[in-house]
This record gives structure tokens, C-alpha cells and sequence, in this order.
């Protein structure tokens, strides 16, 4: 193929359009009669599927079309002439509206004619509106419908039957078939200007090139043969169902030459039709898919575009690349934020090219010396796998090369370099939902196979541990290092725009352990200061706090403050806070309010309200007032700290953490008889009607909302008890209370009672006939009946109980699956629409035509990664900044 | 047909015609040509029933459209009145 430099125009429209058996004779370049491929000596045969024609696939042939060879011509088609015409299963719909609305005897549309005008002038008046397509085909169907309703032709008088389609492609009218010769026949007879109200536009399109009577034959390039290593050649699907084709055409065809029995033409004509049907779509519903010998369905030409390994997007929509990896992912605490832990094996496979430049070259020389797996001291360096030369030819550096490689080095040179640390690669993990899903990271080399990261980075990438594999890519120019170290780098995204606030932070662990680090304030010894401080390295112990009996004892607060800045001033409310009603502030009898002076923790407890990944407090001002540079160092070491903190208290949870004393195992069940006794009264006065309505309501529905208010009061009630007795010396709770895992009311369904559960948002009423389960009179309302569970879940369930917990849980389990395809779907379609939208530099924002989609970006021009939780200015903030300067002056 | 009056309906906001003499002013403000601005087409429903107060809209004529927004509040944009 020749390709002329230099031309560009701009598509001004497509148009699509059926190809009438006209065009595809003067498209083909050669028409195919015979099914058989190649000759004895392997030469394709003239006539054939692979006739040389159609373009060529061996090297050393040349195509007797155009006479290119293999990397000159992309081939050109050809057609095989059907003996008899065969439906297009891609258009029974569109043939079957034809048939239907237009007169068996005379081919018109049947519609009287004042009304039939009426209706191309719509069309006509659609059409130069610019309307859509959809609509346009929307009319046609309403159009067809109508004349669909009259019996009688308007215009001849004859009286229509009844058409039906045996799915996949046989029409019968009045249960006798219509062979598609007949079909075709009678798309003939339609008159062009009937078309128009059918939605067919008659300048280029006639309904009968809807019946084929030529078949288009793809060229050789589209379905190459592979020759195997014995020699033997084995064919593509295609070929093998046009192969069938051709055999059916040619028995057909002789056949009905020869004047064979109806029945027999017939059958040969269905077993074309087949043919024909699955060389289109080898999935139409209704007949059996043709297979190969070894029984694999043959890939036919919809499915070589449907779907996810479909044309469309396995290949089109993405593709695969170089220079990246995959593999499975791990924690590493002791990581920065920025940085990713590469697996040796990965490090060596992946490169970074390198210009050979007057200065660098003995560097370079050197590294490509040293071969393809150079260690040091049994240590992973660097080599280089391949080098470039000006003329672009590759050479592959290996052990016995690698010095003469070296040698022949010069500026102008490009040298793949293996990975070593401080690369700037992508990391990604999927579904890519938000800019936070792929980051910059700096490599850094570590043994074993899995990539690690650190977890203050896990809340971005919805990471986690249980087999999660993630991506990396890395970056080939000096420009795409530069703009992913700018503005892709992990700690330039710990402010997440989505809500304006920090998406990287601690978790879990972390959170428990600055909990046990700060509050109320406990004392360490030297010994366990050096052990929290063991993983930190770089940093000095702070000041102790005070000394008994010669020895020195380190405050917690203390400890966390040394990583605050001198100047950072704060005041906000822990997870911790019991929300008492009225809050004495620094006064906090739970330790729950944080105040932070001067860059020292005065009161108050740290946990995810400070520094959690989507709520914490200081990360956020720090992030914010400080850079990222700050936030980042803050979080590596805090996190660092956290870790140090629980690994010296120790930390444990078991389900004795949800034991409470009998007393309270009482006083619980006393609540659950006393709420189900309520229950009872209110049916009972329900039977009796007299049960007052609420405004608005039946008394069926009054009686549900005041049953479910009272059990819903029972099970609050019950993890009220319950939590009485579970108070921050118990790790499950602290885990609860301070945001780190899990919540409040998971423990009292462990401790207490589970309580109501709920089908679509109201008691289980459906099952059996006017009740739930067989266990029960029918008509029975009351709260054992319809899922309320007492039991808690360490009581365990009795039969009924679970039955009913598992209703819930499977109506959670369909409603999460359910919501994500949907949102997903949703979100990409969302997501394609706006993808090349920007902001220009007049601020205004603009599409890929450069016009003005928005006059200021989101209307008030704020970034929302840079607002407080989408708020332009955070004025609190601001008043307490102000407050502290006037005071210091 | 005829009876719908679109201005009234709650998805579209109000709208109203820019005298000639504030629309230099304007331009100038959003620093863009009069041609950068969104296009609103002449036989636009809203269009026309402005028509009905104003009289002729000639096309180079621009809207002031006031939308009510979840980050400003309210958002004044323009449109640029064009045929076909
Ligand atoms: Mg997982
Ligand atoms: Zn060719
Ligand atoms: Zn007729
Ligand atoms: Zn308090």
C-alpha cells in the first residue's frame, strides 16, 4: 500500500449504507468458484479462497492485482455468486418491518396516500432538521406499526396475511414459507417513494440488497493461513466457513441444474442459508453453532468484534505496551509514600533509555560493560540490555558481547538502561476510577517477586493485600519524567480533589498506635523510646519529659509532637469524642479534644480524626499550609512511629473482647421480651382495629413504621447495654472508636442482638401463603415472624433467625453487585464524554474544537483539590490563624 | 402544541436578551471574541418565545442565560444567537 505524504483533510460525514450486489461485483477483484485452497505443490488455486487476487501472505509472491508483495498490498476482496439468494441474518428485523408494512400483491405501503404523503414530508422535514437518527428510526417503526394495522391494501385491494419470522431467518406468511427468492421478490416490488416513510433512503439504498445474492469474500490478508511446524497449513475460521459455503453453492447449483426433487434443492438451499447465517454471527440464538473437527466453535466474523476479547476493545480501545510490568503487590512500612518496591527479576527485564552523550559516555560505557545481570557484591546494579544505534539497529547486550559493545560506543548513541533506584515509574491499579488510581513513584530495588508499597498509599488505589496485582510503567523521555514528577507524584495527590480533603494517610494499625502513643498521655522508659524510635533512623530522640529516681521518662505526646512544625496551631474534635452535650473543649475528661500549640500536642488524642487517610485533620493543614514535601515526611514517619508504638504495647483482638458480664446478658434479653411484648400489643390492637393511623398512612403501613421504630429501639438499646460494659481498655473498641477498623454497631451485633433485618427497606413479608416460613399461622405479624433476630452474633442464630439474616445479606449481596456494573458503566460513559475537555490559559473551559464549554472552571474557578472539602476558603481555619497571630504579638 | 410554555418548565433557566450597547462591555469582561461564545441556535424554543416579548432577535444577537449552580450559587453564562 502507498501511502502520499502530506495530504490531511477533515472528514466532513460518514455515511452508512447497505452494499447493493453491484457494488460488491465491482469491489471484488476476482469471483471465487472453487472450494479447494491450494494445489499438491502448495500454490493457491485460481478461483479459489486464496487465489493470489485477493492479495498475497507468503513473501515472494506478488499479488495479481495490483502486483505488490506481502508488505505492499493489503489485499482486495472477492465474491461468490450464491446459486440461490440467501437472508442477511444482520437484517431480518429490517426485512421483516418491510414485509409487514408494505402489500403482498402490488409492494405498496400500506397507507392510503394523502397519509402516506404526510409522513415522507415528516421524514423530509426530520431529515433537514439534522434529527437524530434514533428518532428518525424511531418514526419509521411507528410508521410501520400503523400500516402494519391495515388488512386490506388501500391502493389494489388485496387482502394481506400474516407474516411471522421463525427465528433465526425463515419468514412464514399464514404458515406457508416464504423462501427468500419470494422475500426478495416482493422488496423488489416496493416503490422508491414508500421507502422514505420506512426510513430508507431510496438514492441509496433498495430493500432487496437486504436478501444476498452475492457474497462479499474478505481478502487473504484478513484471514491468513499459519503453516504449522510439521509442514501442514491449517486454515482460518473464515476461510473454513466460506470453504463450506462454496461446497453447499456448488451441490445446490448443480442440483438445481439438473432438476433434482424439489425436497432435495430445498434442503441444500437451508443448509446454505446456514452456512451463510453462521458465517455472519456464529452465535445467532435459534440454530447450532458450526464447529470444528476438535468440537471449538468457530469465530466467525461478529465474534471477531463483540465483546471484551473483541476487535473493539482488546484492540482498539487499548492495547498492549512495552516497557511495563504486572505482578502481585505487598506491604512494605518501611517504604516512603513515594516510592515503590521493584522485585530484581522485574528490575532487570525493565528499561530506561539513555542518550550517549561526550559527558556521560564513561558512565555509560562502564554500565554496558558490566553485561545484562552485573550484581555487586552479590547486590543488584544495574546493566544494560540493548543498545541502539543511530541507524535504529538493536543490539542485545549479553555476557560474551558486553565488552566489545562497550567499546563501540559513541555520542549519538541510545543505551537501555535497567531499572536502579530513583526511576520515576507509573503505578496503577485497576478499575483506573480517579487520577489517584495511577501515580508517580521512585523505584526502589528489592528482592523477592511482588511489587510493595507503603500503606498510607493503599486508600487511593482501593489496594489490598489478599492477591491484588498492580501495574507499572515506565517512563522513556525526560519530558514524561518531569510531568509525572510534577504533577503525578504520590505526595502531590495526598489531597484528593474529589472531596478536598487527604486520601493518603494512616490506617488501621497506624491509627491504633498513636491512639495507644497519646492517649492520656503515658510515660515511656528510655529503652521502649528507642524501640518506638528503632525504625527512624534519621531522627534524634526529643527532650525527656520528666526523671524519677535518675531515670528519664519520655511523654507520648511529646513523642508525636517532635513531628509537628514549631509553628502549627489546631483545634478540632478526635473520632474518640463521645459528643457529650455540651463539649468542654481542652477540659475533655476522655482526652478527646486535640488542641496543638506552637507545634506541641497539648490535649487530646490522635487517631483518624488527626491523621486517618480520608479524615485526618493534620495531614490536611499540613498538606495544605506546609506543601506536600512536609505532609509527606509527616506521614512516612508518623506512620513509622504508629508501628514502633503498637509493636512495643502489642496488640490482639478475639471475640472475648465482646464479652459482657451476665448482668448486662439480662438486662438484654429483658429488652428484646419487653420490645417483642410491645410488638404483640400493637397487632393485637391492629386485629382489633384499634390501632390509630399516622397522617398519610394505612393502617397496615402505621402499624409496620411503629413495629419497626420499637424493635429498632430494642437493638439500639441492647448495644447501649452493651456498650456500658466495652470501654477503651478493650482493643476491639479502640479499634471502633478510634476509626481505625470496624464499627460501634458491629460490636453490639457481636455483643448484643443483631436486630430487625430488612428486605428492600421493609420487613420480610413474602415466602408462603400470607407469611414467611411454614413455621408460622398464617396472618401472624409479629416480630419473630417477620426477621427480627434477637440473638446476637456470638449467641449464634437459631434456624429461623438465620434464614432470615440471610435474606438481608443476599438483598446487600445482589445490590452490591448490581450498583458497581451499573455506576461503572455509567461513570465510563461520563467519563468519555468529558475526557478532552481542559482548561486553557484564559481559564475558560474548552473541548478539542476550542469552543467554550464553561467561562470559569466548575463556575467559580476553584480547584477542588486545593478547596476544604469543596469550599473555596476555610474560614474556621483562618479565624484561628488570626487569632493566634493578634495573641503572639 | 402551542399551549407548553418551555420558559415556565424547571429545568430551564432564565434567559434574557443583552441590550446591544452591553455587549462590548461584556466581551471584554470574559475577554473572548463574540464568536468564541456557546452558540444558541435562532429556532430554539426559548428562542422564539422570547421573540414573542422582544420582537425580532437578529442572529449576533447574545443571551444572558442565569443558572442556579451547586459551587457558585448562581452562574451568569452567554450564548451567541445564530441561524442555520
Ligand atoms: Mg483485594
Ligand atoms: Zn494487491
Ligand atoms: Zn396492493
Ligand atoms: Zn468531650
Amino acid at each position: 500500500m502507498k501511502r502520499s505524504a502530506g495530504v490531511s483533510k477533515r472528514v466532513g460525514s460518514i455515511k452508512f449504507a447497505y452494499m447493493s450486489p453491484e457494488e460488491i461485483r465491482n469491489l471484488s477483484a476476482t469471483k471465487i468458484i472453487t472450494p479447494d485452497t491450494y494445489d499438491d505443490d502448495g500454490f493457491p488455486i485460481d478461483m479459489g479462497l486464496m487465489d493470489t487476487h485477493l492479495g498475497v501472505i507468503e513473501p515472494g509472491l506478488r499479488c495479481k492485482t495490483c502486483g505488490g508483495r506481502v508488505d505492499q498490498c493489503s489485499g482486495h476482496f472477492g465474491r461468490i455468486e450464491l446459486a440461490m439468494p440467501v437472508i442477511h441474518v444482520g437484517y431480518v428485523k429490517e426485512i421483516k418491518k418491510f414485509l409487514r408494512s408494505t402489500c403482498r400483491e402490488c409492494g405498496k405501503l400500506l397507507l392510503p396516500k394523502e397519509e402516506k404523503e404526510e409522513y415522507q414530508e415528516q421524514m423530509d422535514q426530520m431529515e433537514r432538521m439534522g434529527a437524530d437518527s434514533l428518532d428518525i428510526r424511531k418514526l419509521a417503526k411507528d410508521i410501520s406499526k400503523k400500516a402494519r394495522r391495515n388488512k386490506v391494501c388501500p391502493h389494489c385491494k388485496a387482502e394481506q396475511q400474516k407474516i411471522m419470522l421463525d427465528k433465526p431467518t425463515t419468514f412464514r406468511e399464514d404458515n406457508t414459507k416464504l423462501t427468500p427468492k419470494e422475500v426478495r421478490s416482493r422488496l423488489e416490488k416496493i416503490p422508491d417513494d414508500d421507502l422514505i416513510p420506512l426510513g430508507m433512503n431510496p438514492d441509496v439504498v433498495r430493500p432487496e440488497w437486504l436478501v444476498l445474492s452475492v457474497l462479499l469474500v474478505p481478502p487473504v490478508t484478513v484471514r491468513p493461513s499459519i503453516t504449522l511446524e510439521s509442514g501442514d497449513r491449517s486454515e482460518d475460521d473464515l476461510t473454513h466457513k466460506l470453504v463450506d459455503i462454496l461446497r453447499i453453492n456448488q451441490r445446490l447449483r448443480e442440483n438445481r441444474d439438473i432438476g433434482s426433487p424439489q425436497l432435495i434443492v430445498e434442503d441444500l438451499w437451508d443448509l446454505l442459508q446456514y452456512h451463510v447465517t453462521t458465517y455472519f454471527d456464529n452465535q445467532t440464538s435459534g440454530i447450532p453453532p458450526a464447529r470444528h473437527r476438535s468440537g471449538r466453535t468457530l469465530k466467525t466474523l461478529i465474534q471477531r468484534l463483540k465483546g471484551k476479547e473483541g476487535r473493539f476493545r482488546q484492540n482498539l480501545s487499548g492495547k498492549r505496551v512495552n516497557f511495563s510490568s504486572r505482578t502481585v503487590i505487598s506491604p512494605d512500612p518501611w517504604l516512603s509514600i513515594n516510592e515503590v518496591g521493584v522485585p530484581e527479576k522485574a528490575a532487570r527485564e525493565l528499561t530506561v533509555p539513555l542518550n550517549v552523550t561526550a559527558s556521560n559516555i564513561e558512565y555509560v560505557r562502564e554500565l554496558v560493560a558490566r553485561g545484562p545481570e552485573p550484581t555487586e557484591r552479590g547486590n543488584y546494579i544495574p546493566g544494560a540490555n540493548y543498545i541502539i544505534r543511530p541507524d535504529g539497529r538493536r543490539i542485545r547486550v549479553t555476557e560474551t558481547n558486553a565488552e566489545t559493545v562497550a567499546e563501540k560506543l559513541e555520542p549519538g548513541f541510545v543505551v537501555e538502561r535497567e531499572l536502579k533506584d530513583g526511576d520515576i515509574v507509573l503505578f496503577n491499579r485497576q478499575p483506573s476510577l480517579h487520577k489517584m488510581s495511577m501515580m508517580a513513584h521512585e523505584v526502589k530495588i528489592v528482592p523477592g517477586k511482588t511489587f510493595r508499597l507503603n500503606l498510607a498509599v493503599c486508600p487511593p488505589y482501593n489496594a489490598d493485600f489478599d492477591g491484588d496485582e498492580m501495574n507499572l510503567h515506565v517512563l522513556q523521555s525526560e519530558e514524561a519524567r518531569a510531568e509525572a514528577k510534577v504533577i503525578m507524584r504520590v505526595q502531590e495527590n495526598i489531597l484528593s480533589p474529589r472531596f478536598g480533603g487527604p486520601i493518603i494517610g494512616a490506617i488501621q494499625d497506624h491509627i491504633s498506635g498513636l491512639f495507644f502513643l497519646t492517649y492520656k498521655d503515658p510515660i515511656f522508659s528510655r529503652r521502649e523510646v528507642v524501640s518506638i524510635f528503632s525504625n527512624l533512623v534519621t531522627d534524634k530522640i526529643p527532650e525527656p519529659a520528666e526523671e524519677i529516681d535518675g531515670n528519664k521518662y519520655w511523654a507520648g505526646k511529646d513523642i508525636f509532637s517532635h513531628f509537628l512544625p514549631d509553628d502549627l496551631n489546631m483545634h478540632f474534635r478526635a473520632s474518640i469524642c463521645e459528643k457529650c452535650d455540651e463539649c468542654i473543649e481542652e477540659d475533655c475528661e476522655h482526652d478527646a479534644y486535640v488542641v496543638i500549640r506552637d507545634g506541641k500536642l497539648v490535649t487530646g488524642t490522635i487517631d483518624e480524626d488527626a491523621v486517618g487517610a480520608f479524615a485526618g485533620n493534620i495531614v490536611d493543614k499540613l498538606a495544605r499550609d506546609y506543601g506536600n514535601d512536609v505532609a509527606r515526611e509527616f506521614i512516612d514517619k508518623i506512620t513509622t512511629i504508629a508501628l514502633g508504638s503498637i509493636t512495643l504495647r502489642g496488640f490482639t483482638t478475639s471475640i472475648q473482647d465482646e464479652d459482657v458480664p451476665p448482668k448486662a446478658t439480662k438486662q438484654i434479653s429483658a429488652v428484646m421480651d419487653k420490645a417483642k411484648s410491645k410488638v404483640r400489643k400493637l397487632v393485637d390492637a391492629y386485629q382489633d382495629g384499634e390501632l390509630e393511623g399516622l397522617p398519610g398512612r394505612s393502617l397496615e403501613e402505621t402499624l409496620e413504621v411503629r413495629i419497626m421504630k420499637e424493635l429498632g429501639k430494642a437493638r439500639d438499646e441492647a448495644g447501649n447495654i452493651a456498650s456500658k460494659h466495652l470501654g477503651l481498655g478493650n482493643n476491639a473498641v479502640v479499634m471502633a472508636r478510634t476509626g481505625a477498623r470496624a464499627s460501634m454497631l458491629n460490636l453490639t451485633q457481636m455483643a448484643g442482638s443483631l436486630g430487625q433485618q430488612a428486605v428492600r427497606g421493609e420487613r420480610p413479608k413474602r415466602g408462603y401463603e400470607e407469611r414467611t416460613l411454614a413455621h408460622f399461622k398464617k396472618g401472624e405479624l409479629g416480630a419473630e415472624s417477620r426477621g427480627f433476630v434477637k440473638s446476637s452474633y456470638k449467641d449464634g442464630l437459631n434456624p429461623l433467625e438465620y434464614f432470615f439474616h440471610s435474606m438481608g445479606g443476599r438483598e446487600g449481596l445482589v445490590d452490591t453487585a448490581v450498583r458497581t456494573s451499573r455506576s461503572g458503566y455509567m461513570q465510563r460513559r461520563l467519563i468519555n464524554a468529558l475526557e478532552d475537555l481542559m482548561v486553557s490559559h484564559d481559564e475558560t473551559v474548552r473541548n478539542t474544537a476550542n469552543t467554550i464549554i464553561q467561562f470559569e472552571y466548575g463556575e467559580d474557578g476553584i480547584d477542588p483539590q486545593r478547596s476544604k472539602g469543596g469550599i473555596a476558603v476555610d474560614m474556621d481555619d483562618v479565624m484561628t490563624e488570626f487569632k493566634v497571630r493578634k495573641g503572639g504579638e | 402544541m402551542g399551549k407548553f410554555n418551555v420558559m415556565k418548565h424547571g429545568f430551564v433557566p432564565e434567559h434574557h436578551l443583552v441590550p446591544k450597547e452591553e455587549e462590548e462591555k461584556i466581551l471584554k469582561k470574559l475577554d473572548v471574541s463574540k464568536q468564541d461564545l456557546p452558540k444558541i441556535l435562532k429556532t430554539d424554543p426559548v428562542i422564539q418565545h422570547m421573540e414573542k416579548v422582544h420582537g425580532d432577535i437578529e442572529e449576533g444577537r447574545m443571551i444572558e442565560v442565569i443558572r442556579d449552580s451547586a459551587t457558585a450559587g448562581m452562574a451568569k453564562v452567554y450564548r451567541l444567537v445564530i441561524g442555520r
